[in-house]
């Protein structure tokens, strides 16, 4: 684990999204704090709603222009805020300084180009070369994640390939031009457990070979903990806690992410039913006030159902926001 | 990919025999006696029997209809019974003329069609969107027999633009393939706009703009290259329709066409003019179907011939 | 199991105000065929030689055409017979076209096959063509032109509840009613049909408007409704002759075909929407 650097490379500060539906506004963010320092391997785990597909494709900008909007906040990219920047702007930076993949390795590859031409596309939207520079720029960063025999492969189709093998062409896509911030939206989610994996080891051998800094998000605590050097936890638009993994696993402070790790069937142990937490992820149109857990949670007080707890520091390297963390 | 030809086409045979029956059974089923018909009003008992004989209708129904499959596939459509002449030195030119005029306007159809759709799809809900499908719901709601009229109305007689009549050269050509291609036209540009919508919506997209790409290289290279495919195919049934369908056309602005020279040849009892063309033009659907069929497997890389 | 569209689809309807024009045209239009007798200014057939091609004016507000009779009244008593034709067709059409549809489907084997090829032959010709060919055999007029327009909207009935058939026979809930010994004919009526007619419904107006750019066409080819008759197409026909002279003859027939065409279609397009966006007839 690479120790953290002065200035993090990405510091997200008080980032709120919301989208205008026509069943009402979605608070998809409330104020998402992150830091991530270069060369690290962060991880943001949350169930489905939680708010953190929406996070990094914030980051990118993808977020769909007339119903998404970035209600405020900061999104420092090596020191410049990104949502201050123009679309022109945004677009150089995608690709080239923090590059996305995405859960299904099938459909984010266009049916009908080849898959050379697909890796090429980014290389040569960055840079000024000639198609055979770039061909042999995609051989490279093709046999760097393992695909075998690079130049035959450039020109089949991406319905010719495995499943394994698709998403190593997508990481390729992803890393062609050396970004220095990868986020990895669920990676894993619609691949076998063995090319899970493969992709995992993949993933943490380009972070140490070519330096890319990666945020994993995912909902399955187990890829994080494997790969992971840092962890964020977020719940219903916010973080509750974050911090080093293996600080995290030892004593986890906030009574959800408690609630998240038992849930965790382990190898070993009996149990006549798989716990859960009780309750539902609120729904984002019409959140509850205060702490955003309280009404699932065993410990909520007055306090948790008015005021909204703050991140604090409990330990260093380990942040939680609760009313009642010390307990 | 040859065997794969032959092996649709080989498919296709039950539907070619379909077709010539159904020309068969119209003779057959015309009201009065088809052997009268042919021979005159005026012919007396014995020349019709003649005819008659001639022409194998005293044979069995299921003879007569091998006896007009085997002239068929031999090329011998009979003679016409107005002019006497081969069927098939009728027809050829008069078809040739319609083939010309279906061309032009499909040509047209695409542009206009592809163009719409692709510009309604830029900014989707917005007013060019909201004119471009209701110039769709226009193009497929106005008969092409008006608006052929309305089209002569003001550019021949109005301002004497454009001719009205006959196929002396590319200006007569303009007006029918314009009043032809309209409704062509708007069907695609529907297609077209939907298709884009629904790609639009694909991962790949998002991905395209991951990697930092403009949205007009996006929209064309990654979606329009996608989109274009069940365009394609769409446009291939309307070329088939644009055969069949110009008779209205062809009978506004005088074009002589194969389909003018059925209707006319109803009138005039001229069967086996009718038969013919009716089998020209449908044989002429079913093929170019298998032609974009066929088409479709060299555009999606996704679907094999195999 | 069934499906039941119809609570919300009022609401839903409103919502589209295009959709709603399309239907209250459809329904004027209706009103103004059964009122034509009572409403029409003049009598259709009335040739005056007086007013020979009169344009717009306050007592003829069509104008009148070259035999002396008023427009704005023979496009009245025409909607009577586009109505009437486009109906009736189209009613044929889906009763028997579904019909064979849904044995065809449910059934299967030789039938189906048998089915499938008449379904492909009729659909082989391009539209207007078959009609044609349908009014060589059976000769021009009234009863030739439902007979063929019947014959041309009737492929498209039958593959939708041939579809419609084959999707159902397979669920589950088909072969318990069969278990429990209900007929066929109790499970095609009561299951599989319900389900289709949504669909069915959306099928039926788009091909009213299809059925009357047909029908009107082959009236003005001469193949159909015959003059003195005030059907639209056979207007335009005779319209055509003077137009340069009268443009009005041949300017409100047309129109009149178009209006009624696009409301079926706005109407039919809204229908689809509000059943279910994603339906494809």
């Amino acid at each position: 684990m690479k120790q953290a650097s002065p200035t993090p490379l990405l510091k997200v500060s008080d980032l709120r999204v919301s989208f205008h539906t026509e069943t009402g506004v979605v608070r998809a963010l409330d104020g998402v704090d992150l830091q991530i320092s270069e060369g690290e391997i962060a991880g943001l785990v949350g169930e489905t709603g939680s708010g953190k597909s929406v996070t990094g494709n914030t980051i990118m900008g993808l977020i769909p222009k007339p119903t998404g909007y970035v209600d405020g906040g900061e999104i420092l990219f090596d020191g410049e805020d990104l949502l201050k920047l123009g679309s022109e702007a945004l677009r150089r930076i995608r690709g080239k300084k923090i590059s996305m993949i995405f859960q299904d390795p099938f459909t984010s590859l266009n049916p009908v180009h080849r898959v050379g031409d697909q890796i090429m596309e980014v290389i040569r939207l960055h840079q000024p070369i000639t198609r055979e520079e770039a061909a042999s720029q995609a051989c490279q960063i093709m046999e760097m994640v393992g695909i075998p025999e690079p130049s035959l492969r450039l020109r089949d189709f991406p319905h010719q390939l495995s499943g394994g093998m698709r998403q190593r062409i997508v990481i390729a896509i992803s890393l062609a031009c050396r970004p220095r911030l990868l986020i990895a939206d669920e990676p894993t989610t619609s691949l076998d457990v063995t090319i899970q994996a493969q992709v995992l080891d993949l993933m943490v051998d380009m972070n140490q070979k070519i330096g890319a800094t990666i945020l994993l998000i995912s909902h399955d605590l187990g890829v994080i903990s494997e790969t992971c050097g840092k962890i964020f936890v977020m719940y219903a638009g916010r973080i509750i806690e974050w911090s080093d993994t293996k600080l995290f696993f030892e004593r986890p402070l906030h009574p959800y992410s408690q609630g998240l790790i038992a849930c965790l069937p382990r190898i070993g142990e009996r149990h006549a039913r798989l716990r859960t937490i009780p309750g539902t992820v609120p729904d984002l149109r019409e959140v509850p006030a205060g702490c955003r857990f309280h009404p699932r949670c065993p410990r909520r007080t007055e306090v948790c159902q008015s005021e909204r707890p703050v991140l604090e520091e409990a330990e260093p390297f380990h942040w939680v926001a609760c009313h009642r963390w010390k307990e | 990919m040859g065997a794969y030809i032959f092996r649709r086409l080989l498919m296709l045979l039950p539907l070619l025999v379909g077709i010539t029956l159904v020309s068969f059974l119209i003779l057959q089923t015309v009201p009065g006696d088809p052997a009268r018909i042919i021979a005159g009003m005026d012919a007396d008992e014995e020349m019709v029997q003649k005819v008659r004989h001639q022409l194998g209708l005293d044979r069995s129904i299921s003879i007569q209809y091998l006896n007009f499959l085997t002239n068929v596939i031999r090329g011998d459509f009979g003679l016409s019974i107005r002019t006497g002449h081969p069927v098939v030195k009728e027809i050829l030119p008069r078809f040739l003329n319609s083939i010309r005029l279906a061309i032009a306007s499909i040509l047209i159809a695409l542009l206009l069609g592809v163009t719409a759709g692709v510009t309604a799809a830029w900014r989707q809900n917005g007013p060019v969107d909201y004119g471009v499908m209701l110039l769709v719901l226009l193009g497929i709601s106005t008969p092409t027999f008006w608006s052929g009229l309305l089209l002569i109305l003001i550019f021949s007689i109005s301002f004497g633009l454009l001719p009205s009549g006959g196929a002396q050269g590319w200006a007569h050509l303009i007006l029918p393939a314009i009043t032809l291609a309209a409704p062509s036209a708007a069907i695609m540009a529907r297609m077209t706009r939907s298709s884009m919508l629904e790609v639009l919506r694909e991962d790949y997209i998002k991905m395209a703009r991951a990697k930092g790409q403009t949205e007009f290289r996006i929209f064309i290279n990654h979606a329009l290259r996608n989109a274009l495919i069940p365009t394609v195919t769409v446009a291939g049934l309307q070329f088939g329709y644009l055969l069949g369908g110009a008779v209205l056309v062809e009978t506004i602005f005088n074009w002589p066409g194969l389909g003018w020279l059925i209707v006319n040849a109803i009138f005039s009892r001229d069967y086996p003019v009718v038969q013919a063309g009716v089998m020209i033009f449908a044989f002429c659907f079913v093929l170019v179907n298998l032609f974009i069929d066929i088409l479709y497997t060299l555009l999606d890389p996704r679907v094999s011939y195999q | 199991m069934r499906t039941r569209p119809f609570p919300n689809l009022w609401r839903r309807l409103r919502r589209n105000r295009l959709t709603v024009t399309g239907l209250v045209i459809i329904l004027l239009m209706i009103l103004f065929s059964l009122l034509a007798p009572s409403i029409a200014p003049f009598d259709p057939f009335k040739q005056d030689f007086s007013l020979i091609m009169k344009p717009m004016d306050r007592v003829h507000w069509f104008g009148t055409d070259q035999l002396g009779r008023d427009i704005l009244s023979r496009i009245l008593f025409g909607s009577r017979i586009t109505i009437t034709i486009s109906f009736f067709s189209v009613c044929l059409g889906m009763i028997l076209g579904s019909l064979t549809g849904l044995l065809a489907g449910y059934y299967g084997g030789r039938i189906d096959s048998a089915i499938v090829w008449m379904t492909d032959l009729a659909l082989a010709f391009p539209g207007m063509l078959l009609a044609i060919a349908v009014i060589a055999s059976v000769g021009p007029g009234l009863e030739g032109i439902i007979i063929a327009t019947a014959v041309y909207s009737t492929p498209q009935f039958i593959r939708l509840a041939r579809g419609s058939a084959l999707l159902e026979k397979r669920k589950e809930y088909v072969a318990a009613a069969s278990c429990i010994g209900e007929t066929d004919f109790s499970i095609l009526f009561r299951y599989v049909l319900p389900n289709c007619l949504a669909p069915l419904a959306v099928l039926f107006t788009l091909q009213m408007a299809n059925v009357i750019l047909i029908a009107s066409g082959l009236s003005f080819l001469g193949l159909g409704v015959q003059p003195p008759s005030p059907e639209w197409g056979a207007m335009l026909s005779q319209g055509r002759t003077y137009l340069q002279t009268a443009p009005h003859l041949s300017i409100f027939p047309g129109l009149a075909i178009m209006i009624v065409v696009l409301s079926f279609n706005l109407f039919g397009d809204g229908l689809r929407d509000a059943l279910d966006p994603r339906m494809r007839v």
